[in-house]
């Protein structure tokens, strides 16, 4: 279960709104490989993970991803900076942002389907590289193949 | 059902109550009934939360209290079946 903290995880001090950077960065949470996916994936790779240790890794960098979406830097905020209506979400002006489907633009080019949230590569070896790395925030290419726990 | 596990359901209880006079409260801001509902609810979820903290160990990653050991790792995850007796 979640609680919300109504602060952002790093302070935020925008001098120059950009549109074009905020898309990147709406791209980066909630878009294909974005914080949105792979905290999915950290917590529920929790329950086939037999190190406590690992359980609360997964736990704590699940959520933490969780917080990057919710409470890092918000796109919005980047793109408005203090200075509210600079320029407009459609159009040119607006790094073409769509108002309600923030997710429909992302930096690859792709649309947000639901394949981004799912877990992918082995799962045994996935397991192994996080066993590996604890702490490494890294959900990419698992160092070992075919590892057996 | 065991100690822990009235306790459990207990503070399940009151976090249901306190999370839907959230809700309520989010549409109705200035409702004095819904207030004193909620801080009567919420003095109380905190009392239960601390109260099971200290007998049977976390609930979030802020309550460990063992100067020697880190305890949120330990056993049993809410979704293993030792939790859910």
């Amino acid at each position: 279960m979640w609680s919300y903290d109504k602060k952002l995880q790093f302070p935020v001090k925008i001098k120059n709104p950009n549109a074009n950077y905020a898309k990147i960065i709406i791209s980066q949470l909630g878009g294909p490989d974005g914080e949105l996916a792979a905290s999915m994936r950290y917590l529920n790779q929790r329950y086939s993970m037999p190190y406590g240790e690992i359980i609360g890794i997964l736990t704590d960098v699940g959520i933490e991803d969780e917080n990057c979406t919710l409470n890092k830097k918000s796109p919005y905020t980047e793109a408005y900076g203090e200075r509210k209506g600079d320029f407009t979400f459609s159009g040119s002006a607006g790094g073409g942002i769509h108002r309600y489907h923030p997710y429909k633009h992302t930096c690859l080019s792709l649309h947000s389907y639901r394949a981004s949230y799912q877990s992918s590569g082995q799962p045994e070896s996935f397991r192994r590289s996080q066993k590996q790395c604890i702490g490494h925030h890294s959900d990419r290419q698992p160092r070992i193949q075919n590892a057996k726990l | 059902m065991n100690d822990r596990e009235r306790l459990k359901k207990k503070i399940h209880q009151y976090d249901f109550a306190l999370y839907e006079t959230i809700l309520y409260l989010d549409t109705h801001p200035t409702n004095k009934k819904a207030l004193a509902y909620y801080s009567k609810v919420r003095d109380e979820a905190v009392k239960l939360r601390c109260e099971y903290n200290s007998k049977y160990g976390m609930l979030t990653a802020n309550d460990n209290n063992d100067p020697n050991d880190w305890h949120w790792i330990d056993k049993p995850w809410p979704w293993e079946k030792e939790a859910n007796v």
